[in-house]
């Protein structure tokens, strides 16, 4: 047998066991390494910033290097299309607090015309969506706690900003009457078990008020 | 020559994992089938849930215009701002159209999936077509979508046409073993709670029941059907429920292995998400994950499906 019929003959075998199995293993032992990769990095924030500095700005130098290999492109791109690139610290290290939008609709007597909380949405699922839209203006509240935003922040506050006053430029754009749109920004405060006991109810703190005509 | 026992030792537990991981086992039979219907059916039923705002919320002249919106989409991934050029440079459609054709191809690929017909293809195309609503317009992203998105790359990957599919009619396949797949399933699960209950444990809040509290009374999210407000008074509870969830997730990784515990820990898994599902009104989020687990942790064996068959 010369060594191109070896080769030939070795082809098949070598595809069906060798090389399947060892995929599978690269497969599995690259999966597993992303979302361990992802889960320590959260873990590691979580740990830092609620027992040791107490700042939830604050990075450590593992979460750097981990957040550095995890964006390269490719594993980005990996984690994203396999739902890995997420951590799962859902309602963790606690309850994140919850937002409110008013909107309120004038004409052009400056007259209030409605007044309401939540979009035309048909279905709770939408309702759901909106309220973890909603969740991400906790930046806004962070950025008002006098802390001094990095650059990087700096954009996602004025990108919110700009979500805000898209969402009131289109009730002007589609509703016919209305000339001016004021919305405002509420930090749901809820009382803690303790406070409501003592007839605390929730209360609702301005944080910023928007107009668009 | 204690080095090369030990080695020796060493390598006899990996030849063991790998064995463990190769076996075949018989409470796995019935998985492929009934994961890819679930998370088909699941996908569509979801999809069905925002049909009605669909334009509202992902729409050029939605609440949060879809150019807003998809600002900050990351690399790879095709907005529906983008997939509306698309369907009008390849069918001329307009958005009213693009919207159109996005619902059917959603939907078709969610039953095609369902019923495994070109089930890795139908996985991959609603992959494609879900990160687009989900990593596209990401202000509106929570929870459900990244388990969604969990569970269709899981489709994509794992040979889920080979049982009870078209594909295996139409293309005579035969059955291989999926335990492994599944394997990788009931790991990725372990991960999740574990670092979870990590996470939650860290924080105060989840110890002196205040969590719970404020995940129940939220203004949009919280049932408000329900009046939460006895929890003030029996403070006890919620503080045990808090606690509750922290054991569960934390030692999941290790009670849902094990023979004597499995079912147990399952049935309280489930029972959470149920509450989840009662109380929050987070109903996707929480048919999902009851998805995930009963796919790979409940005994899909010829024996016990034949029992449920006759009861």
């Amino acid at each position: 047998m010369n060594n191109y019929s070896r080769f030939k003959m070795s082809v098949p075998g070598f595809i069906k066991g060798v090389k399947r199995n060892n995929l599978f293993l690269i497969f599995t032992a690259f999966h597993f390494f992303v979302i361990f990769m992802v889960c320590f990095k959260s873990l590691v924030h979580t740990i830092n910033t609620t027992l040791i500095t107490k700042n939830r700005d604050d990075k450590t130098k593992v979460e750097n290097i981990i957040g550095s290999v995890l964006s390269t492109t490719a594993i980005n791109f990996y984690g994203t299309y396999s739902g890995t690139i997420n951590p799962y610290g859902y309602f963790a290290p606690n309850v994140a607090s919850s937002y409110i939008i008013e909107f309120s609709c004038f004409n052009e007597k400056n007259k209030l015309v409605s007044k309401f909380i939540l979009p035309p949405f048909k279905r709770v699922e939408s309702v759901n969506r909106y309220s973890a839209l909603l969740g991400n203006f906790q930046e806004i509240l962070r950025d008002l706690d006098n802390h001094k935003p990095k650059k990087k922040d700096e954009i996602g506050l004025k990108y919110l900003n700009v979500v805000i006053k898209a969402m009131s430029k289109g009730l002007v754009n589609k509703n016919k009457g209305t000339y001016k749109v004021k919305s405002i920004l509420f930090l749901y405060d809820q009382p803690t078990i303790d406070s409501f006991r003592i007839k605390n109810n929730a209360k609702l703190i301005l944080l910023k008020s928007y107009e668009a005509s | 020559m204690r080095h090369l026992k030990s080695s020796g030792s060493g390598l006899d537990l990996l030849s063991k994992i790998k064995a463990d991981i190769e076996r075949e086992r018989n409470t796995d039979y019935y998985f492929a089938p009934f994961f890819r219907v679930l998370v088909g059916l699941f996908c569509m039923l979801h999809f069905l849930s925002i049909i009605s705002d669909f334009q509202v919320l992902y729409g050029k002249n939605g609440f949060v215009p879809s150019e807003v919106g998809e600002l900050f989409k990351g690399y790879g991934i095709l907005g529906f701002s983008e997939f509306s050029k698309l369907a009008f440079s390849a069918f001329g459609l307009n958005e009213a159209g693009s919207i159109i054709l996005f619902k059917i191809l959603y939907l078709f690929f969610s039953l095609s999936l369902a019923l495994g017909f070109l089930t890795r293809l139908s996985a991959l195309f609603l992959l494609i077509l879900q990160i687009t609503l989900a990593k596209g317009a990401s202000l509106y992203t929570y929870g459900v979508d990244n388990f969604t998105t969990i569970a269709l790359f899981y489709c994509m990957v794992f040979p889920l046409n080979r049982r009870f599919s078209i594909d295996s009619l139409i293309f005579k396949l035969k059955p291989t073993s999926i335990s492994k797949y599944r394997k990788i399933l009931q790991i990725h699960l372990c991960f999740i709670y574990f670092f979870s209950g990590f996470e939650k444990a860290l924080g105060e809040n989840w110890w002196n029941g205040e969590s719970i509290w404020k995940a129940l009374t939220m203004p949009i999210l919280g049932n408000h059907s329900y009046d939460f407000s006895f929890l003030a008074t029996w403070s006890v509870l919620p503080t045990v429920i808090g606690w509750s969830v922290i054991v569960i997730e934390l030692a999941y990784p290790f009670f849902i292995f094990r023979k004597s515990t499995s079912k147990y820990w399952l049935a309280m898994v489930v029972s959470m998400h149920i509450g989840i599902l009662l109380f929050l009104n987070l109903y996707f989020f929480s048919a999902i994950m009851i998805i995930l687990n009963i796919s790979a942790f409940l005994n899909l064996s010829k024996e016990e499906v034949g029992k449920a068959k006759i009861v």
